[in-house]
């Protein structure tokens, strides 16, 4: 993890102990790495600004059962992202009040060359997460942990909840199954560390 | 480029997050307001780290319940050692001195104090969290085994952690664990709980519920766990068949599926199992 994710634990301290204001420290810490991996998964830059804060209410609604990796939160977090947006019309009726209070995108369309080629960007992973989704639940984390955000195995395991061998004999399995389901070029994006 | 968060919705959206936060613990700090951790709860952050059960959407009670159980291919006590009694204790850093042959260190909690306290001796700050109320009666209290091997510290000494703001009366319980096989039914399959090392067999041990709606323990099929849903036969084969049974299983199984639980024999079905395809609950 990152220099500043070594604070993480001080921080969330500190959020126990009542200081509301450490919450919006780590927001500040983790916004873009959620924002980044909601968007990987929903494609729309508003969802997944709601996606984000939900990941963060979930946080602390389910604070007694936060989860550090090498004293950072990422990890969980990111853990968190994926089932709040495979489950996101759930938790937009759970969180509707706070989700009301945020306002609406009135950002004007972008039809500049960035968001055509972002599209197209989207359409060439759209196989590779179709295909991650015919996977279990607890794959599609592992395979997202991985090779989307780069954590080792080891630190996977612990985010997700289970053990190291049962971590690693999943991942070899849903590679084996991905390559099986793809074309090469997409399955080499895949791929474990 | 990938888009940028809004910086508009990102203020408001942390403006939100620490106003939701203060206004829990202001409520929380209300005699009130109280909505604490049942001991299920500690003792089911504990168990998910390295669980022997990796089945999908046992509830709290559920977990504490299979917790009871000396399930094949589990581990039981084969040998213990008088409980050492910590006190009160508020923060800690022990290096603990294990008795020859003992295998894992038993760590009992109970609340002394309130508020939100982790223990334990893993090495990554994955210790089980207790919640105290601090209300004479309302707390209860929780264990858990962790194993006194070379993979929990990277000190010469297990280290005991405790931190927090609740304090917490200890004690210490040196045990010998041994694992014990997984059982064989009739049909030559094999039956327990998932093991360490991540090797699961063929029929798993899981809590669902009967046809009255009460919980039971049993055992989930493998295969009925890993497949797609509950019309599927087989895995999807190509990306587009995948879309379209995914479409039609969110559509069909909004909220998951059941499947069937049944005796370690893997023909008698005494109740359901429950999948569910995201950690988030209905239940606060």
């Amino acid at each position: 993890m990152g220099g500043t994710d070594s604070s993480d634990r001080d921080a969330w301290d500190a959020v126990l102990a009542g200081d509301s204001q450490a919450f919006g420290t780590l927001f500040d810490r983790h916004r873009d790495r959620v924002f980044g991996h909601a968007l990987r998964l929903i494609a729309h830059r508003t969802d997944a600004e709601d996606v984000t804060a939900m990941v963060f209410l979930e946080l602390w609604r389910r604070r007694a059962h936060v989860r550090f990796v090498d004293d950072s939160l990422l990890p969980w977090l990111l853990v968190t992202t994926r089932n709040v947006a495979r489950n996101a019309s759930r938790a937009r009726r759970r969180y509707a009040r706070v989700l009301a209070k945020i306002p609406p995108d009135l950002a004007e369309p972008d039809f500049s060359g960035r968001e055509s080629a972002r599209l197209d960007a989207a359409e060439q992973g759209a196989a590779l997460a179709e295909a991650i989704a015919t996977l279990p639940p607890i794959d599609q984390d592992l395979i997202a942990l991985t090779a989307l955000e780069e954590l080792t195995i080891r630190e996977a395991s612990e985010a997700v909840g289970v053990s190291y061998g049962a971590a690693k004999t999943r991942l070899s399995r849903a590679h084996t199954k991905l390559r099986n389901l793809l074309p090469v070029s997409a399955a080499s994006e895949g791929a474990a560390p | 480029m990938s888009p940028e968060f809004s910086q508009q919705r990102s203020d408001a959206i942390r403006e939100e997050l620490v106003a939701n936060v203060a206004d829990t613990t202001r409520s929380a700090l209300e005699p009130s307001h109280q909505r604490w951790l049942s001991t299920a709860g500690v003792l089911a952050a504990g168990i998910v780290v390295g669980s022997a059960v990796s089945a999908a959407a046992l509830s709290l009670s559920e977990i504490t319940d299979l917790r009871t159980n000396h399930l094949p291919g589990s581990s039981h006590v084969t040998s213990t050692g008088e409980a050492i009694n910590l006190g009160v204790v508020e923060q800690l850093r022990l290096p603990l001195n294990p008795e020859d042959g003992a295998t894992h260190v038993r760590v009992t909690v109970s609340c002394a104090s309130a508020g939100f306290t982790s223990w334990g001796t893993a090495p990554s700050d994955s210790n089980p969290v207790i919640g105290c109320s601090g209300r004479e009666g309302e707390d209860v209290a929780a264990f858990y085994d962790f194993p006194l091997t070379a993979a929990v510290s990277s000190t010469a000494s297990p280290l005991l952690v405790v931190e927090g703001t609740a304090s917490l009366h200890m004690t210490l319980t040196y045990l010998s664990l041994a694992e014990s096989e997984w059982g064989v039914n009739d049909s030559g399959a094999t039956f327990g709980v998932t093991k360490p090392n991540g090797e699961f067999p063929e029929l798993q041990a899981a809590t669902g519920v009967d046809v009255d709606g009460n919980l039971i323990g049993g055992y989930v099929r493998t295969d009925d766990l890993n497949a797609f849903g509950p019309e599927w036969a087989s895995q999807p084969s190509s990306p587009d068949e995948a879309a379209r049974w995914q479409e039609a299983r969110s559509l069909a199984y909004p909220d998951g599926w059941d499947i069937p639980l049944y005796r370690s024999d893997g023909v008698t079905q005494i109740g359901t199992f429950r999948i569910q395809m995201s950690h988030i609950d209905d239940s606060e």
